[in-house]
C-alpha cells in the first residue's frame, strides 16, 4: 500500500508525462498542416491518416486523463496512513473532551463544597435554634 | 496599611503580571469554525463530483460487458434483510467483487475526516469558552458566604465583641479575591495545556490530510478537464477533415473558448489555508517556532475564511462549467 505523499507523487509524475506527450502530438499535428500549408498544397492521403492517428491518441489521452483521476481518489481513499490520520484525530478529539469533562468536574466540585457549607449554616442554625430552647 | 489593604495590593500585583488569557483565542477560533464548514463543504462536493463520475465509468464498463452487475452475496432473496448490487470483474477463472454500485461516495474516508476535524474545532472552542473560574468562583463566594455566616453565628453565640464580629467579613473580599485569581490561574493553566497539546497533535494530521484533499481537487479538476480536450481534440479534427466554411469556422473559435475556459480553471487547495491559520494557532499556543502574535493568528484566520469561500465556489464552478458547456454543445 501506498501513503498519501506517494500517491500524490505518482498523480503528479502520469499527469505530467500525459501534458508532455500530448503537447508533443499537438506540435506534430501543427507541423503537417503548416507545411503542407506552406507549400501551397493540401495533406497527403498518409499525412491525413497520420493526422488521424494522432488524433485518435490525444482521444486516448484524455481517457487515460479521467482514468488517472479516479484511480488517484480511489488510492489516496486505500492509502496505507489515511486509517492512521482518522485514528490520530480521534484521539486527540478524545483528549480534548477529557480536558472539557476536567474542567466541568472542578466546576461540580466547587459547587458540591457550596452545597456542603450552605447545609452547614442550616445545621448550625438549627443547633443554636435548639441550644435557645434548652436554656 | 492594614492586612486586608496588602492582599489586595499583592494580588493586584499578580493579576497585572499574568499572560495573555484562552479568552483572546475566542474569536479566532470562531472564525475558525465558521471557515472549516466551508472547507467541509469543499471536500463534499468534490466527493459528489468524483463518486458521479465513478459511478458512470462503472456503469460504462457494465453496459460494455467488462463488469458483472449482480445482488450482492446473500442478499435480495426471500427471507434475506438486505438488497443491494455489487459489481463484479472476472480474474483467472474467477470472480472478484469491485465495489457496490452504485457507490455511494468516493473517498468515504476523506469525509470521515473532515468530519472530525469539525468536531476538533468545536472541542477547542469548548475548551476555550468554557466559563469553569466563573463557575467556581460563584461557588467559592458561595461557600465562603456560609463560612462567614457560621463564624458569626459562633462567634456571636460565644459572646465574642461586635467589632471582631465585622472583623470577619473584612477578610471575606480578599480572600475571595483571592481564591478567584487562584482558580483563574489554575483553569487558564489547564485550558492552555489541552488547547497548546491538542493543536501540536492535531496539526501533523491536518498536514497529511491537506496533501489528501489538494490531490483529490487536482484529480477532480482533471477529470473534468478530461472532457474538455477530448471535446476540443474531436472538434479539432471536424474543422480539419474539410475544407473550412463559415459555421467550421465558428464551431472552432467555439471550442477554443471552451478549452479556454477548462484551461483558466484553478484547482482547489481545500485545506491549505486552514493549514496555515492553524499552524500560527498552534506556535503562539505552544510559544514555538517564529514568534507569532495574536493579531497574526487574527490575520490568518482572516485569509482562511476569505480561502474557505472562494474555495468553496471554485468547486462549485467546476460542475457549473462543466453543465454551461454541456448545454452550450448540446444546442
Amino acid at each position: 500500500m501506498t501513503t498519501i505523499a506517494e500517491v500524490k507523487d505518482v498523480f503528479e509524475t502520469a499527469l505530467q508525462a500525459i501534458n508532455l506527450l500530448d503537447q508533443a502530438l499537438a506540435d506534430e499535428r501543427k507541423a503537417l498542416k503548416r507545411n503542407a500549408f506552406a507549400e501551397g498544397r493540401p495533406l497527403t492521403d498518409e499525412e491525413v491518416i497520420h493526422r488521424k492517428e494522432i488524433v485518435a491518441t490525444r482521444v486516448k489521452l484524455a481517457d487515460a486523463m479521467e482514468v488517472l483521476a479516479l484511480d488517484t481518489v480511489d488510492a489516496l481513499e486505500n492509502s496505507s496512513d489515511v486509517g492512521q490520520l482518522i485514528h490520530n484525530i480521534n484521539a486527540v478529539n478524545f483528549q480534548l473532551e477529557n480536558d472539557l469533562e476536567r474542567l466541568k468536574q472542578t466546576e461540580a466540585t466547587a459547587a458540591k463544597a457550596a452545597a456542603v457549607a450552605g447545609g452547614m449554616v442550616s445545621v448550625v442554625h438549627k443547633l443554636l435554634g435548639f441550644k435557645a430552647k434548652l436554656v | 496599611m492594614n492586612t486586608r489593604s496588602i492582599v489586595v495590593v499583592f494580588m493586584a500585583t499578580l493579576i497585572l503580571t499574568g499572560c495573555a488569557s484562552t479568552v483572546d483565542y475566542s474569536e479566532s477560533v470562531t472564525r475558525l469554525e465558521n471557515a472549516i464548514n466551508d472547507t467541509a463543504a469543499s471536500v463534499n462536493a468534490i466527493d459528489e463530483d468524483i463518486t458521479a463520475r465513478q459511478n458512470e465509468r462503472l456503469k460504462k464498463n457494465i453496459v460494455a460487458g467488462k463488469l458483472l452487475l449482480e445482488p450482492a452475496d446473500n442478499e435480495c432473496a426471500a427471507g434475506r434483510e438486505k438488497c443491494s448490487l455489487t459489481v463484479l470483474k472476472a480474474e483467472n477463472g474467477k470472480t472478484d467483487v469491485v465495489s457496490v454500485y452504485p457507490i455511494k461516495s468516493s473517498m468515504p474516508k476523506g469525509i470521515k475526516a473532515i468530519e472530525l476535524i469539525k468536531v476538533y474545532v468545536s472541542r477547542l472552542k469548548s475548551i476555550i469558552d468554557a466559563d469553569t473560574a466563573a463557575k467556581v468562583t460563584a461557588s467559592t463566594n458561595a461557600t465562603l458566604g456560609s463560612l462567614e455566616d457560621i463564624a458569626k453565628q459562633l462567634a456571636k453565640e460565644n459572646g465574642e465583641a461586635t467589632s471582631k464580629i465585622n472583623r470577619l467579613s473584612d477578610y471575606k473580599e480578599p480572600a475571595s479575591g483571592f481564591i478567584e485569581w487562584l482558580t483563574e490561574k489554575h483553569v487558564e493553566r489547564v485550558k492552555t495545556e489541552a488547547l497548546a497539546t491538542a493543536t501540536l497533535n492535531a496539526h501533523k494530521v491536518i498536514k497529511d490530510l491537506t496533501v489528501f484533499y489538494s490531490t483529490a481537487a487536482q484529480s477532480q479538476k482533471l477529470a473534468e478537464f478530461a472532457g474538455f480536450h477530448k471535446e476540443f481534440v474531436i472538434k479539432q479534427e471536424q474543422f480539419d477533415d474539410k475544407p473550412p466554411n463559415d459555421n467550421s469556422v465558428d464551431a472552432y473559435v467555439l471550442a477554443a473558448s471552451k478549452y479556454q475556459i477548462a484551461l483558466n480553471a484553478q484547482s482547489a487547495n481545500p485545506l491549505k489555508a486552514f493549514e496555515i491559520a492553524h499552524e500560527k494557532l498552534m506556535n503562539q499556543l505552544n510559544k514555538k517556532g517564529e514568534k507569532t502574535s495574536l493579531a497574526e493568528v487574527a490575520s490568518a484566520i482572516e485569509h482562511l475564511e476569505q480561502e474557505a469561500k472562494k474555495i468553496k465556489s471554485l468547486v462549485e464552478s467546476v460542475k457549473e462549467i462543466s453543465d454551461k458547456a454541456n448545454k452550450g454543445g448540446k444546442s
